[in-house]
């Protein structure tokens, strides 16, 4: 840490979003924060992130100097591939094997659809060439590398304008040599241009993945660059003089340089930071088991934060043809914070099916036209429109009331939807929340008994627009005992950025029995990678002493296909620790597996490591609905009542509250109705609620 | 006494059950041993009532051994009536009649008992495993008793006690048996998380049993489907496919007859069963691919189960190759029936029109059996597909495995597994169908022995559909490229064509090399846009001669 550092008291985080993007300033001196939220500015996003830390330091009196760190989670990267705006990208593989990047695994990832359609790939055929050159299976050259062929065809890129080139050759993972040989080949002759290799961005077997990894990497790398060069520069323009990073997908943040060679890892760096801030906040109840739950317009989104801590995943699915069908988008090998998205949001359209049944979404009316009830022209009934019908949303008090909702619209549209099931309006408003509950709670629910463990002993942090209102019902399907509403739940994921530490990961592939492994190898490769990262913490100013290593193995029964992840434990590898591996996988088996297949040794196949700094303390000791001056609003909490619709009881006369009124320690039951600006809360009839110190909100579920 | 379930209440149930049969597959997906269901996901598994009837099944779940389960669970039934049934039984069989239609294929069924101890459902679970013991030159069978173990209905587990003679027997028989145990153990669990998941939803709902949600989800699927068919024009459509055969090709004839609601396919002319090669295929089997080829193309959208049955009709003679009777040999099925596929559409394309997709160039395995140089035993399969034939909607967009829903399988895994290297996997050029809308390319693979590997045993197996005849592209679109199978006896060497495809233990010089098919066209090629062949031809997916002689094309 820079003496500087010590001086300033300020983290200051922002979060680009597609809609939206938030901020979030902390004097970590007191433990206060302000979050603050604009429009995002899509045609040059660095312009609204600008203009929102600008306008944020003005209103707290406070100058970019006064700021030590500056912690940037972004879409950039997960848009340009969805989007297929990126650059240029050439693509070289071993002769032979130009397609593999079309080929996908070839499967029909839905059996009845003839006509189903895959993502194009990023590299178009014209620069996908082979190189002559072969590894086997035990990083035994079979075949030199051509490097003037290599070189021939690497002008012929240059030449058409190609500006970012991928380099995956066969057995690259257990070899590295050609990859790396190529690479120094084409920085000598060919300077400008920009070159990923798959072992540097994801040294795994498996040459699809790897290979669409490598090559996703090397499209957004150039624009990723620009942009993160864009931005260090606005910063010291504006007189910063603190450290910069990015949130990675894994939840940890990265050094700039970092960013620009990887920028694959960031793909989920704004959702990472919403499961970081569900962790916090966590933490500050003494929850370490909990379930974050972010629902909004579109999509909602579900991620199990275990012992404290979101799971990572060491693979994901970017933009997906079919954005919920798993096998339609392309496989990213990178540590990822493990969530399941779901196509359910308050946007989300009902319709009754070719089979007469009621289906809500996956498709969304979106922002515009939005819900029947926006009065913008949309005519379909939604997941909203429902939401006011049962009463659950105040039709004066949407956003905080710059916005009113017409109930009439929002009638007709779901009377219409209602006729064709022979329902009435009211019980088909109900359908429609209903059946949004159960699509998220499957979903959820499918994503925590996959992991192996029992959502019963979770509870459930809501966040986003549309999460406190359907937060309690799902909840109580999934069999939650709690769910937790955290204040200001629209802007506070952006909190999570400010306790991500400085991560990087590493991996590589080295397949054997376990009982067979070459240990010396085996410590060879872990403590090279621990090396290479303990090298990065020192450039970024933090000694090896602050660095907690950790470090995996992907395992699994010999002649399976699919690897568990688990802890390897600390310091030299031998025989004797053999056993605690062993015992650490068949731990990890039997949760997910019920019982482990007896009599068949296990395998290591991938090594992980990740070298992190160490985790900033981020206590957050004061209600932030205070104001700057000390005041909290104040005066009867109750604004009123209106009818609401629950199952059993009809439509009943229920409390409305005014959340910022509410004050610490304020218990009561369900039926309830709590509004703050950006969202709604809604209690039902035998839960449970209270307020805690940091204007938290428990709800004990009654079980049903 | 019948109960109607609102629309709403059935929405939830049903996809809950769907979202419970997914993770059935994912269980099956991550627990199994062998490279045919774990990369190449040839398996499947549903829910089903206990009168054996479907009631929902994954989405990617192996297209025929969803609709041949039934027909398999009601034998088992016929040999163990569910009233006998206790909690803890385990069924087991791989009965071509009565399932998927080779021994290969082992269907696992567990009963499903509520807490007043009645079976309300049954898990069922299909794997393709790795072997069944019989010989491995698959070519060479005369009688199903050539093919390996034969295992009617039986207990696998009798109240929870496994059955130790019978996994004796299979031990004692098949090859690598702890890969195929291992498989088979997958689908005992994927059922017993499938049985747990079922009674956890009565619960939460408080239902007895499945019955209403059974009948419900089925009617409404059978309404689907006939709705589907009555759209479709009254009348008679026929068409003549091309297989194979074994010695010389054959062909038979595909008459679908659509009279309101319901649909009656026949198969005429078809030859007797063959004496030899297994290239003859069950009832059950044929059955459950005719459905399921009628669903992709009239009622995509609604999820599979027993609805959609009950429209169809069936007709084809006893004693012939698509329907044979014990004992023939049918370890070769796919070579016959995988042509039903391209029958079917070429019938009805004329009253699809723009709903109708050219076919789609065969899928094909390696398969591989052996010994590495260090004693490492191997038998894996390496699966590649065609390319996509082409539509209205476009181009074929690449190899796409159909009429299965097999993964292909990392040349990387299948390396380090075996003791191949595979020398090539790529397009081929000039291999799409012509069209207005062209088919994907076809994909070259080539196997050799890895070098250096010395000693061991490196059996190579292939025996791919479609080596003697074209499926052509509809409405004057052109066919793809052949199924072409060549070795050589070395790098350089002639090549040598394999018309019956090829069985023989490698040594380090011989190359195999196998061309899949590429899909074929859609409409008139002289239809087709320049810039789209321009493009073709910059992406090597044509090369110019092949552009004239397809397309007339000449370079500016």
């Amino acid at each position: 840490m820079t003496a500087k550092r010590g001086q300033s008291r300020y983290l200051l985080g922002f979060d680009i979003g597609g809609t939206f993007t938030d901020f979030v300033l902390l004097d970590v001196g007191v433990g206060t924060f302000w979050v603050h939220k604009v429009l995002t500015t899509p045609q040059d996003p660095s312009k609204g992130a600008l203009e929102g830390i600008r306008a944020l330091l003005a209103q707290r009196e406070l100058r970019a100097g006064d700021v030590a760190v500056i912690i940037h989670g972004t879409t950039l990267v997960a848009n340009s591939l969805i989007e297929h705006r990126g650059a240029k990208t050439g693509l070289l593989t071993t002769q032979g094997f130009r397609d593999i990047l079309a080929m996908g695994k070839e499967q029909r990832y839905d059996i009845y659809d003839l006509f189903l359609k895959f993502p194009e790939p990023l590299v178009p055929r014209k620069w996908r060439r082979g190189i002559v050159e072969r590894i086997d299976r035990t990083g035994q050259v079979l075949a030199p590398l051509d490097v003037e062929m290599l070189e021939r065809e690497v002008r012929g890129f240059v030449a058409q304008g190609v500006e970012s080139v991928a380099l995956c050759f066969l057995h690259g993972y257990a070899n590295p040599a050609h990859e790396k040989q190529a690479a120094a080949a084409i920085a000598a002759r060919f300077p400008g241009l920009s070159v990923s290799t798959s072992n540097e961005v994801a040294s795994e077997v498996r040459e699809y993945e790897r290979t669409a990894t490598t090559c996703a990497n090397a499209y957004v790398r150039p624009l990723f660059t620009r942009y993160v060069g864009g931005l260090e520069r606005a910063f010291t323009d504006a007189g910063f003089t603190g450290q910069f990073y990015l949130m990675q997908s894994s939840g940890g943040t990265a050094t700039p340089q970092v960013a620009r060679d990887l920028p694959i890892r960031l793909v989920e760096s704004g959702p990472a930071a919403g499961a970081l801030a569900a962790a916090l906040i966590g933490h500050q109840i003494g929850r370490s088991d909990l379930v974050s739950f972010d629902m909004g317009g579109t999509t909602a989104k579900a991620c199990l934060i275990d012992g404290g801590a979101p799971t990572v995943t060491a693979s994901q699915e970017v933009a997906r043809v079919h954005r919920f069908k798993r096998g339609s988008g392309i496989p990213v090998k990178a540590p990822t914070i493990d969530m399941i998205e779901i196509g359910a949001g308050g946007g989300s359209i009902a319709r009754v099916s070719s089979l007469g049944l009621l289906k809500v979404g996956p498709d969304s009316a979106g922002a515009d036209p939005g819900p029947a009830c926006y009065g913008r022209g949309g005519h379909e009934p939604t997941v909203t429109d429902a939401n006011l019908l049962l009463g659950y949303l105040n039709p004066n008090y949407f956003l905080g009331g710059r916005m009113s909702l017409d109930v009439d619209a929002a009638r007709a549209a779901v009377g219409a939807l209602a006729e064709k099931l022979r329902m009435d309006t009211n019980a088909a408003a109900y359908g429609i929340h209903s059946i949004v509950n159960e699509n998220m709670s499957a979903a959820a629910r499918v994503h925590i008994i996959e992991r192996g463990r029992d959502p019963r002993g979770y509870g459930l942090v809501a966040f986003g627009g549309a999460g406190p209102l359907h937060a309690c019902a799902v909840g109580r399907i999934i069999g939650a005992p709690e769910v937790i509403l955290p204040i200001a739940a629209g802007a506070a994921s952006a909190l999570g950025l400010l306790i991500a530490p400085l991560a990087f990961d590493y991996v590589r592939s080295y397949p054997g029995l376990v009982d067979d492994l070459d240990l010396t190898k085996v410590n060879g490769v872990l403590h090279e990678m621990e090396e290479a990262g303990l090298a990065r913490l020192a450039e970024a100013g933090i000694h090896r002493k602050q660095a907690r290593v950790v470090r995996f193995a992907d395992m699994r029964l010999h002649g399976q296909f699919h690897e568990i992840t688990v802890p390897v434990p600390a310091g030299e590898l031998t025989k004797a620790r053999l056993p605690e591996l062993k015992a650490a996988f068949a731990e990890e088996y039997k949760r997910v597996h019920s019982h482990l297949y007896e009599g068949v040794p296990m395998m290591g196949l991938t090594w992980r490591v990740r070298v992190e700094g160490p985790r900033p303390e981020v206590a957050l000791s004061h209600d932030p609905r205070t104001s700057r001056n000390g005041d909290r609003p104040a005066g009867d909490p109750r604004k009123g009542e209106r009818h609401a619709y629950f199952p059993g009881h009809g439509f009943v006369a229920t409390p409305v509250y005014d959340r910022y009124k509410l004050p610490v320690g304020f218990a009561s039951e369900g039926p309830a109705i709590i509004e703050e600006h950006e969202s709604t809360a809604i209690i039902h009839p035998g839960d449970a609620f209270s307020v805690d110190a940091r204007a938290n909100m428990v709800v004990k579920l009654a079980k049903r | 006494m019948k109960t109607v379930i609102d629309p709403v209440s059935l929405e939830i149930m049903w996809q809950r059950v769907i979202s419970i049969m997914e993770e059935c597959w994912t269980t099956i997906w991550r627990t199994s041993f062998s490279v045919v269901v774990g990369e190449a996901l040839d398996f499947g598994c549903e829910v089903l009532d206990p009168r054996g009837n479907v009631l929902a099944h994954p989405w990617r779940s192996m297209p025929a051994f969803n609709f041949a389960l039934p027909n398999c669970l009601r034998g088992m039934i016929a040999r163990f009536p569910v009233e006998t049934l206790k909690p803890g039984d385990v069924l087991i069989t791989n009965d071509p009649w009565l399932c998927a239609g080779h021994l290969f294929d082992i269907t696992i069924c567990t009963p499903v008992f509520n807490r007043d101890g009645k079976v309300v459902a049954v898990m069922g679970g299909v794997a393709n495993v790795a072997d069944i013991g019989g010989t491995r030159a698959r070519h060479t069978t005369r009688e199903i008793y050539d093919e390996g173990l034969f295992i009617p209905p039986l207990k696998l587990y009798d109240q929870g006690k496994i059955n130790e003679q019978l996994v004796e027997i299979i031990e004692n028989n098949v090859r690598l048996a702890p890969m195929v145990m291992g498989d088979v153990h997958a689908l005992v669990a994927a059922n017993q998380v499938g049985a747990e998941r079922i009674l956890h939803l009565m619960d939460e709902y408080d239902l007895s049993d499945l019955e209403d949600l059974t009948r419900e989800v089925q009617a409404r699927t059978e309404t689907a489907m006939r709705d589907a068919i009555r759209a479709l024009p009254d009348g008679v459509h026929e068409s003549v496919q091309w297989c194979d055969g074994v010695d010389a090709p054959f062909s038979f004839k595909t008459r679908i007859t659509v009279k309101g609601d319901e649909l009656k396919l026949e198969f005429l002319d078809v030859p007797p069963q063959l004496p030899q090669g297994g290239t003859n295929v069950t009832y059950s089997i044929l059955f459950a691919e005719v459905v399921y080829l009628l669903k992709c193309i009239l009622s995509p959208e609604a999820p599979g189960n027993d609805g959609d049955f009950r429209p169809i009709t069936l007709e084809v003679p006893a004693g012939t190759v698509l329907n044979c009777t014990r004992p023939a040999a049918v370890n070769q099925r796919t070579r016959t029936m995988w042509s039903v596929a391209p029958a079917i559409m070429s019938a009805l394309a004329p009253v699809l029109r723009g709903r109708a997709q050219a076919p789609t160039g065969y899928p094909t395995s390696f398969k591989t059996y052996g010994r590495t140089g260090d004693g490492h035993a191997f038998n894996d399969h390496m699966f590649q597909a065609g390319g996509q034939g082409a539509s209205q909607q476009g181009d074929g967009v690449g190899a796409v495995m159909f009429p299965t829903s097999a993964s292909n399988v990392s040349v990387e895994m299948f390396e380090v597994r075996t003791g191949f290297l595979v020398d090539e996997k790529e397009y081929i050029a000039d291999s799409a169908g012509p069209g207005e809308f062209r088919g994907a390319p076809g994909q070259r693979v080539t196997l050799r022995r890895r070098p250096g590997e010395e000693g061991g045993q490196y059996l190579i197996g292939v025996w791919p559909t479609g080596l003697r005849y074209d499926n052509p592209g509809l409405f004057g679109g052109g066919n793809g490229s052949r199924m072409r199978l060549v070795s050589r006896k070395h790098d350089g060497a002639p090549e040598e064509e394999h018309l019956g495809g090829i069985f023989l233990d490698m040594d380090p010089h011989t190359r195999v090399t196998l061309d899949l098919p590429g899909g074929a066209g859609f409409g008139d090629p002289k239809k087709r846009d320049r810039e789209a062949i321009c493009r073709d031809v910059e992406e090597e997916i044509l090369t110019s001669d092949g552009a004239a002689a397809q397309y007339g094309w000449k370079a500016q």
